[in-house]
């Protein structure tokens, strides 16, 4: 009996007994890892930014609430704890929650679509996954606050929610004074749905509120790599990091 | 540069860590399944191995590694699994179609094959799978187990033994 015939009929015999695909629920169980357990380590940190970015922003924290002497949280913007964005489904039914608003932003408010200019400045991404880099200016007379965790939606241009993702527990809100610019950067994976009609955009759903902001992809900025693509079984994920000042 | 299984620069923490798992994940189930025999436990093992997979994600420094450091962890869930065991599972035989043109001498050395597989060992198994339905090296299954490149050749030939072993009995016994 030789070796080779040896060979391949363990292969068939594993291979006959092995599954061949993943379990709805492991799926589901596995993509909600991130939303359920809240990583031990500070949420909003990206371990490829310098440490010396991530200092200056904790600084600039810091100097905002000793100027302005409101009650903001201290891990605004970095260091924050709250859950990171949880992985979302593909919705087909909600409607984008983010629509402009005329309304008067109180001081240190959440920011809402008149007081905030939302932009994308670039898609990036491979290997199924693609990041937006998001710029919030404020455009008020006010502060305002960002939520450190906001409801996420990516939108096509028929108003169609493509992937959502809930507000998360409300920490990392980050404050931002008139003028001002805070960053971002935004990923989205395994869309499965319908196809989008383009070009799409980022909506922020203010949690608790009826408000909210879209960032919308800025004047040479397209949508054409923007949908992640379906990569098969679990949910989709849409989810981001915490806000930073602007470069 | 983005390395093969790398994140891209900003990508958040859980979008790279749901992008790199959900490419694990079948093979990580395929493995708990056919290292525990149980389908059920495979799954519960393999959602323990994500748990602490996430827990330590900030540990993996080069994300490009991250298919078999993920994999370390799921053996190491399926051992624990087993050491909790009290009594030895009764592995539930799958539904497998039979192809007619093999006969009753392929079905003899398949049934000898199970049967050998379900007596090795956990650890022999894991080596066996790694290699065989994998198509890892020693080098590679020793990454993924935790354990040395000697002992991991030691298990493989101890395993192939036995089942070599257990399939020339097969076939003899048709011949008889």
């Amino acid at each position: 009996m030789s070796d080779d015939r040896f060979d391949e009929d363990l292969r068939r015999v594993l291979l006959e007994d092995a599954p061949r695909q993943v379990p709805d629920s492991l799926a589901r169980r596995v993509s909600a890892i991130p939303a359920t357990r809240p990583a031990s380590s500070q949420r909003v940190l990206n371990w490829q930014r310098p440490l010396l970015v991530q200092l200056a922003g904790a600084a600039a924290v810091l100097f905002l609430v000793a100027i302005v002497g409101l009650p903001f949280v201290l891990d605004a913007g970095f260091g924050g704890t709250g859950s990171p964005s949880p992985s979302a489904s593909p919705s087909a039914q909600p409607t984008p929650t983010a629509t402009p608003s005329e309304s008067v932003s109180p001081a240190s408010g959440a920011c809402r679509g008149s007081d905030v200019r939302g932009s994308i400045l670039r898609w990036e991404g491979a290997a199924g996954t693609r990041i937006a880099t998001v710029a919030v200016t404020n455009v008020s007379g006010a502060v305002c606050t960002l939520a450190g965790t906001p409801g996420l939606q990516l939108v096509d241009a028929d108003d169609r929610v493509l992937i959502e993702a809930p507000a998360g527990s409300g920490a990392g809100d980050f404050s931002l004074q008139p003028g001002a610019e805070a960053e971002t950067e935004v990923g989205v994976s395994n869309y499965c749905g319908p196809d989008a009609i383009l070009p799409v955009r980022l909506v922020f759903a203010v949690p608790g509120d009826t408000g909210g902001f879209e960032a919308l992809p800025a004047a040479d900025v397209s949508s054409a790599t923007a949908v992640p693509p379906c990569m098969g079984g679990g949910d989709a994920t849409l989810a981001m990091n915490g806000w930073r000042p602007g470069s | 540069m983005t390395r093969d299984g790398g994140t891209e620069a900003g990508e958040p923490r859980s979008a790279a860590f749901a992008r790199l798992t959900n490419q694990r994940l079948l093979r990580a189930y395929r493995l708990a399944s056919l290292v525990l025999g149980d389908a059920s436990e495979a799954e519960d093992a393999v959602h323990d191995a994500a748990v602490l997979a996430w827990t330590r994600f900030d540990e993996l420094r080069d994300r490009a590694r991250f298919d078999a450091w993920f994999d370390r962890i799921v053996v190491n869930a399926c051992r624990q699994r087993i050491r909790r065991r009290r009594t030895r599972p009764i592995a539930s035989s799958p539904v497998r179609d039979i192809g007619a043109a093999d006969g009753a001498a392929a079905r003899a050395e398949h049934d000898a094959l199970r049967d050998a597989l379900r007596r090795l060992t956990p650890e022999h198994r894991a080596v066996i799978v790694l290699r065989y339905v994998e198509g890892y090296s020693p080098t590679e299954i020793a990454a993924r187990t935790g354990e040395r490149e000697g002992t991991v050749k030691s298990r493989l030939h101890y395993a192939v033994r036995e089942l070599r072993a257990a399939y020339d009995a097969g076939q003899r016994g048709t011949e008889g």
